[in-house]
């Protein structure tokens, strides 16, 4: 195919979806919003890893402490330990001072807090991260010892709803990339039965019938890769407004790379591309059997 | 340039085409003649593979029409129809370049071939108008500007007048005898109308049954 033949492919295509704008239209939103989904899940991956290694690598643990039991002497036994590498004790003053910082414009909601029987509580730190779960166990049965905190607890609660969120997304995720793929396949063929007498036409005047397929293989391509570049920018804009921000706050626990975003970015197009191209594969089989 | 040989076709029971012996050399002029049903248009489509299961020989410039790709064929070949087949939604000019730019020729080589061509049938100065403006006669001069854009070197007529009245009918066939001399190509035309053939005196093989006569 020479330049010029591709110069009239791509303005053939781009009146072709002109004619059809309301399926194409639709067929992109489609395309748009299984890619975003896509997207959307593989950043949220992203974060849980950050997040699940960031709890994991913790060796902290708190203790919260029966009020009729005498946390100082508590804390003393802990501190002999093998195991501890140091002890602190969180009073209910202390626990309130710090909530202050958190509620600052919001002090109503630090009232309940003040009134409730909040109990004193152990701040405990470990030698070895990999006896947390463990060390936690052990301590939930010791007498005074009420409740064990610890984040490799929040860790296996977050991987069990990251689980679910992968299993239910990526579920959503194939039903609305074939949805998208169908929606494209009927875009195509009620194009190809508007132009079928200028398919004819072409053919009985000597083009290439791959050519012609061409043109509507294009603008299959077109409609996937027009909804996921949307996509993909709208993937950015999550990242940079939400993202980037949480990462900026949070710089121990988040770690988002902008190359990973933007491979990622790279892998949606190409991955709505394929969709709207393999869509009109399908459709324009017929045309290229009977050409 | 087209020979056939033993040629038949058939739908299932229905034979269409029953070993048909024909021979059109380069440059001849001929009219395929018969009444509806007796099989001409099923030949013409077999010659520009809109068809392609027959039995029999069908040669193309002494190359087996089944050896040739069929928009390498189609390339050698111009094709005008009855019902003109022009596109609405393109104009005059469109419709003649849309045969250049299926073979892939840039604008340069085609705009000065299509103006001359619509100038040669007298509708240079229609060439932006749509075909629902034009008339019957006017629309099948287009087509065969089309058919003609790229110097074919057969022509394929299936019924070119067959929609027009009888002056416009003959108009258009003068035309097209016209530009057979000027162009030089083969031409073999499809009609039921005796009147057509009697007014163009040419050679003309006559259909009936499925088999074919030279008149």
């Amino acid at each position: 195919m020479n330049r010029q033949s591709c110069m009239y492919m791509l303005r053939d295509a781009r009146e072709g979806i002109q004619r059809n704008i309301g399926a194409a239209a639709a067929a992109a939103v489609l395309i748009f919003v299984a890619v975003l989904i896509a997207g959307i899940l593989l950043l949220g991956r992203f974060g849980v890893g950050d997040l699940m290694g960031y709890l994991e690598s913790q060796v902290a643990m708190k203790l919260y402490v029966d009020p009729a039991a005498d946390t100082k002497a508590i804390a003393a036994i802990l501190q002999e330990k093998s195991f501890v590498q140091s002890v602190e004790i969180e009073t209910k003053a202390q626990m309130l001072e710090r909530l202050a910082g958190f509620f600052a414009g919001r002090e109503h909601l630090l009232v309940s807090f003040q009134e409730s029987q909040i109990p004193d509580a152990i701040r405990l730190e470990l030698r070895d991260k990999t006896q947390i779960k463990l060390v936690a166990e052990q301590l939930q049965t010791m007498n005074g010892i009420t409740k064990v905190v610890y984040p490799q607890e929040f860790a296996e609660t977050i991987l069990r709803w990251s689980a679910q969120l992968n299993k239910y997304g990526l579920g959503l995720l194939l039903g609305l990339g074939a949805l998208a793929f169908g929606m494209v396949f009927i875009a195509m063929n009620l194009a190809l039965y508007q132009r079928q007498q200028e398919i004819r036409v072409r053919l009985l005047l000597g083009a290439n019938p791959w050519h012609v397929r061409g043109q509507f293989l294009f603008e299959g391509w077109l409609i996937g890769f027009v909804g996921s570049l949307l996509a993909a920018v709208a993937i950015y804009w999550l990242f940079s407004g939400m993202l980037l921000p949480l990462q900026k706050q949070f710089p121990l626990v988040f770690h988002f790379s902008q190359g990973l975003v933007y491979e990622m970015m790279g892998g949606m197009a190409l991955a709505g591309s394929l969709l709207g191209l393999s869509a009109s594969y399908a459709s324009t089989r017929k045309l290229i059997n009977h050409a | 340039m087209i020979r056939l040989q033993k040629l038949c076709k058939s739908y299932g029971e229905r034979v269409i085409l029953q070993d048909l012996d024909l021979h059109l050399e380069a440059g001849e002029f001929a009219f395929l003649q018969g009444r509806s049903g007796s099989g001409k248009s099923t030949l013409l489509k077999l010659l520009y593979r809109e068809q392609t299961e027959f039995a029999g020989r069908i040669d193309i410039n002494a190359v087996p029409i089944e050896q040739i790709r069929k928009f390498e064929l189609r390339r050698m070949m111009g094709v005008i129809f009855q019902s003109f087949e022009l596109l609405p939604r393109k104009t005059v000019m469109e419709n003649v370049a849309l045969a250049g730019e299926v073979v892939g020729k840039r604008w340069g080589e085609i705009e000065p071939e299509a103006q001359r061509l619509l100038a040669r049938v007298g509708l240079l100065d229609r060439k932006d108008v749509f075909p629902d403006q034009l008339s019957g006669g006017e629309q099948q001069r287009v087509a065969i500007v089309r058919a003609l854009l790229n110097r074919p070197r057969i022509l394929l007529a299936d019924e070119p007048t067959g929609n027009l009245d009888s002056e416009t009918a003959f108009e258009v066939m003068q035309l097209l005898k016209e530009l057979h001399v000027e162009e030089n190509m083969a031409m073999l035309i499809v009609t039921h109308s005796e009147r057509l053939v009697e007014q163009f005196p040419a050679k003309t093989w006559m259909m009936e049954q499925g088999r074919v006569r030279v008149v």
